[in-house]
């Protein structure tokens, strides 16, 4: 008796071990199964595609892969919780009410993570959720997180969680202006649901998406600093502006990065030189570059070992020039297409994905981006929010941050600007990340080249660079090689030129004849015409 | 050998055009077709002319199909030059044939075909004229060389401008030949003659500075004796020719405006100078915009600034004008004989660059080019000089020859060759004062556009010169055709 007791414990033992080690595998598999985001529609006309990248950018920066698919494209059995770790459902457009089946029917036996982002709650996640849901019509509506509270800039159609259940948790909360005894959850989790009444534009909002978001999948996230970036520095702003903004903020102390553009070719130029110079006392004044691919235009588009191949030029000559970008920056959608991540993005380890720029209605893109689209995480990934979206927010050095964050502030185009930017940043009191107090270390790696940056010291291909401006009198005053002409070119010419010498002999000589010959003509004519009159 | 010629049934006149219309639509109009691919051009002129690309087409390749807009287009003709009148008739024909909903554009292949053949029944029956001996053929020879060269017919299959523009000053010179040949009074001839200049004129805002050349062409045929009733006209005359150069040059859009002003000295100025930052000393313009050196304002596909952006219209476009740039050649002659070279170098290279002149077929890859019928372009791309100095040099040692044949001509009976000088001088002021003024106002971007005029009105010289000779009429005063 005694001993099938302990048979039995021992069974239950090895079971419980069992289970215990199988989620664990289970856990760590999870890491790399893609968060699926499905939208009704991009509502261009009210920039839900901006929202939708924002989101997608959101999740990059908590370390989930994103797998995007437009609602009407779904077809079963995409969402598989063998698949994915959880879905997330955005409503863009709820006027529509776009449904599919296949879809709802795939959603209700998931198991993972679900979310639901703006109106058109189903039933099933209704019930979920529990609680009561309230829809608010055009109201001031403040959004709270801790001290923090920021004014909602859209006064849109919201619906937002009224009563929770009481096993919900809320993660902000909503006060309306005019009632301020009124208090709404803004985000809310139970269990593995989750809903949040929209990503929105405001700072304070998307850092409560990025909260619930590491909540719900239970990433263990502090909340961490965000890093000043300047972004479109690019070789045609002004470098006196740009020295002066670097000054500025390095006497104020404030540690920046810079995303800088970068031209492929004509960098034998004095210009680009100058250019790099400036980039170079950034660097020494204690900012860091993240190098951005340029703005595509025209209607061809590179492929992907083309993209390689300007990006590394690009990189190996700002690196001639002890230009040593520590990472790369680029708009969301770069994160979306395969062959713009694989060329581009993925030699860095540290990636900042700004916002995308808005499309319009009228415009038609030069590519269609696939039908699903996966976005990819690097071992840092960035997520650029405008630092104009905190300008509304009060007690701005409460704000928490649980993703990695930058904050994004246009390179001043004029002196009073740069002064504005000093209040502004003065006035936030906001806690900036420092890339050498933080311990920052990151490398890119592209062909055979490789930089890092270790808290302040730069490396190139494992070689610590001490005096960035060593030699910097050898680089700037390139001799360019010259030109080897082939031998077919140089016969012709030189036929050019033997041909241009020779007729201009023949011209001369045609020249003298036709002088001569006129004389000639002319004499007889004189004297004809005086034979006739004499 | 004589014998032989005078045996043949077909006159100099109907061998061209049968061996042209042969060798052309055999390249044209057969499947799969050939034609000149799409660098970026087509689309503001295929959407005025209410054709539109039925689906996003490889670049490369030619394209035979377009779609046709049948409702309400906005910008239906809002840019109207003589290429889209000939765009239009196209358009009906295929409307009336073919389909109201699909292009094919073999139908302007047809239109350009059928006004070609005219252009080349023209021009030989005014270099040749009618004898039928053995010389008679060889130079129609020579001429078909020329006029059937597959790097012009390629463009019937295409929307660029050049096409018209070819046509047109084959039948430009062809008249004016034939009034001089037959100075018994014409009137067809002569409102031919215009009429074809009009046009010429209205094909393509760079076209409009062929006007000095037509000036001096139109000349030769004012000069001529016995035209009494036209001399009160001469200035009327001129005065419409100047009126049509300018409503053409300023018959643009903003957007082409800015395109000129921004390639003017992105790939101009900036191009020939290895400081280009000094523009920066005699304008407001940020040393900085030197990096623009090169880049055109369509750039393929990547860049660090968009040139049509506000920041580059705001720091860099507003800050110059034509007359600032006139002052920078000026001051630094060497960077625009550098420029002229470099026109020179272009000049005989007669196909449009990053385009390719076949249909999308199996196994076949984008940007190839065929070979078909282009021994002239072959010969006068790759070993005709490439100096601006030497057609300056060229154009003086051909005039002499003219000049001498004026002088000896003020006596003669016979005052060809004194008429011919007029038109030579024509052409050749095409070919010497287009490239400078080309440079200035569109730099070196889209050479192929710009000078082709100039290789054709050279090599039109070059045939006028050539049938003289054969002629005999530019030193033994016999054989008058």
């Amino acid at each position: 008796m005694w001993r099938k007791g302990y048979l039995w414990g021992f069974l239950l033992i090895i079971l419980l071990l069992l289970g215990v080690k199988q989620s664990t595998i289970q856990a760590e598999a999870a890491d790399q199964r893609p968060v699926m985001l499905v939208y009704d529609s991009k509502n261009i006309a009210e920039h839900g595609d901006l929202d939708l990248d924002c989101c997608q950018r959101l999740l990059t920066s908590l370390g989930l892969p994103v797998k995007t698919v437009q609602l009407s494209q779904y077809h079963a059995h995409l969402l598989e919780t063998s698949h994915c770790q959880g879905v997330i459902t955005m409503v863009n457009w709820a006027q529509v009410n776009s449904r599919n089946q296949a879809f709802e029917r795939d959603r209700a036996r998931f198991t993972g993570v679900k979310l639901h982002i703006g109106s058109g709650l189903q039933t099933d996640e209704r019930k979920s959720l529990g609680g009561h849901f309230k829809t608010l019509v055009h109201q001031q509506l403040k959004v709270h997180q801790g001290q923090a509270n920021q004014l909602l800039s859209t006064n849109k159609t919201l619906l937002v969680n009224d009563k929770r259940a009481g096993n919900a948790m809320s993660v902000g909360w909503l006060t309306n202006q005019n009632m301020p005894a009124e208090s709404y959850s803004y985000g809310v989790k139970v269990g593995n649901a989750g809903f949040l009444p929209e990503i929105g534009t405001d700072g304070v909002s998307i850092n409560l998406a990025g909260q619930l978001i590491a909540k719900l999948f239970k990433l263990d996230r502090q909340p961490q600093l965000p890093l000043l970036t300047i972004t479109g520095v690019t070789p045609y702003t002004k470098m006196n502006h740009l020295k002066h903004l670097i000054d500025c903020l390095s006497s104020q102390g404030y540690p920046f990065a810079l995303s800088i553009v970068s031209v492929e070719s004509n960098t034998d130029l004095a210009a680009f030189h100058r250019y790099t110079k400036i980039l170079r006392y950034a660097e020494k004044s204690g900012g860091v570059i993240f190098l951005s691919p340029s703005t595509e235009t025209g209607t061809q588009r590179l492929n992907e070992a083309q993209l390689r191949s300007v990006f590394q030029t690009e990189l190996a000559s700002l690196g001639a020039d002890r230009v040593l970008p520590i990472g790369v920056s680029a708009p969301g959608y770069w994160n979306r297409s395969q062959r713009r991540q694989a060329a581009v993005l993925s030699p860095a380890s540290h990636v900042l994905l700004r916002p995308d720029t808005h499309l319009k209605l009228e415009e038609k893109p030069v590519e269609a981006e696939p039908v699903v689209t996966n976005s990819q995480v690097f071992p840092t990934s960035i997520v650029g929010i405008p630092f104009d979206a905190f300008e509304t927010a009060t007690y701005q050095n409460k704000i928490q941050f649980f993703q990695s964050t930058a904050l994004l502030v246009k390179m001043p185009a004029d002196t009073t600007e740069i002064n504005r930017l000093m209040q502004r940043l003065q006035g936030s009191k906001l806690r900036w990340f420092d890339p050498v107090r933080d311990q920052l270390e990151t490398s890119l790696k592209i062909g055979t080249v490789s930089y890092e940056y270790q808290a302040g010291q730069y490396l190139v291909n494992h070689q610590v660079v001490f005096d960035l401006d060593a030699d910097i009198e050898n680089f700037a005053t390139d001799a360019k090689p010259a030109e080897s002409d082939s031998w077919m070119n140089r016969v012709i010419q030189w036929q050019s030129h033997a041909l241009l010498w020779l007729f201009a002999g023949i011209g001369l000589v045609l020249t003298g004849l036709l002088v001569l010959g006129w004389r000639i003509y002319r004499r007889k004519f004189i004297r004809n015409s005086g034979q006739k009159k004499g | 050998m004589k014998k032989i010629g005078q045996l043949s049934k077909f006159s100099p006149v109907t061998t061209a055009v049968v061996a042209c219309a042969l060798i052309v639509g055999w390249l044209i109009f057969m499947a799969p077709i050939h034609g000149y691919s799409d660098n970026g051009d087509f689309q503001y002129l295929m959407a005025t002319n209410d054709i539109y690309s039925l689906h996003q087409a490889k670049a490369g390749y030619v394209v035979q199909h377009y779609g046709l807009m049948k409702y309400y287009n906005p910008i239906h003709l809002d840019h109207l030059t003589a290429q889209s009148v000939v765009i239009q008739i196209a358009v009906g024909l295929n409307r009336l044939f073919n389909s109201q909903t699909q292009f094919d554009i073999r139908f302007l292949g047809m239109v350009y075909y059928s006004l070609y053949l005219g252009g080349v029944g023209v021009l030989v029956k005014g270099l040749v004229g009618t004898g039928r001996k053995f010389r008679h053929y060889l130079m129609t020879m020579i001429i078909v060389l020329f006029v059937a060269d597959s790097s012009f017919t390629l463009y019937f299959n295409s929307f660029y401008p050049q096409a018209l523009t070819f046509i047109l000053l084959l039948y430009l010179v062809g008249f004016a030949l034939l009034i001089i040949h037959y100075r018994a009074e014409n009137k067809w001839l002569v409102v031919g003659f215009y009429l074809a200049a009009i046009l010429l004129l209205m094909v393509h805002e760079s076209t409009s500075l062929l006007i000095v050349g037509i000036l001096i062409m139109s000349m030769s045929i004012l000069l001529l004796p016995g035209r009494q009733w036209i001399h009160g006209s001469v200035a009327v005359i001129t005065v419409a020719l100047l009126f049509g150069c300018w409503v053409s040059a300023n018959n643009i859009t903003p957007e082409v405006r800015a395109m000129n002003k921004y390639q003017a000295v992105t790939q101009g100025k900036l191009l020939a100078t290895s400081q280009p930052e000094e523009i920066a000393k005699t304008s407001h313009i940020d040393e900085q915009f030197a990096l623009m050196k090169g880049q055109s304002y369509y750039p393929t596909a990547y860049t660090a600034v968009k040139p049509d952006a506000d920041y580059t219209q705001q720091h860099f476009s507003r800050h110059y004008d034509l007359s600032w740039l006139i002052r920078e050649y000026t001051a630094y002659p060497q960077q625009f004989n550098l420029l002229l070279d470099k026109s020179a170098k272009n000049t005989m290279i007669l196909r449009p660059k990053l385009t390719g002149t076949q249909e999308k077929t199996a196994g076949n890859k984008p940007f190839q080019t065929t070979h078909y019928f282009s021994l002239f372009s072959y010969v006068a791309g790759t070993y005709y000089p490439k100096t601006y100095g030497f057609n300056c040099l060229l154009a003086f040692a051909i005039l002499v020859i003219y000049g001498s044949g004026l002088l000896h001509g003020l006596k003669q009976t016979n005052q060809t060759v004194r008429y011919h000088f007029w038109l030579v001088l024509g052409l050749l002021s095409v070919v010497v004062l287009v490239p400078p003024a080309v440079i200035v106002l569109y730099g070196t971007a889209n050479f192929v556009t710009h000078t082709l005029p100039v290789a054709v009105c050279l090599s039109l010289t070059g045939l006028i010169l050539m049938s003289d000779v054969l002629q005999h009429r530019l030193w033994r005063n016999q054989d008058v055709a």
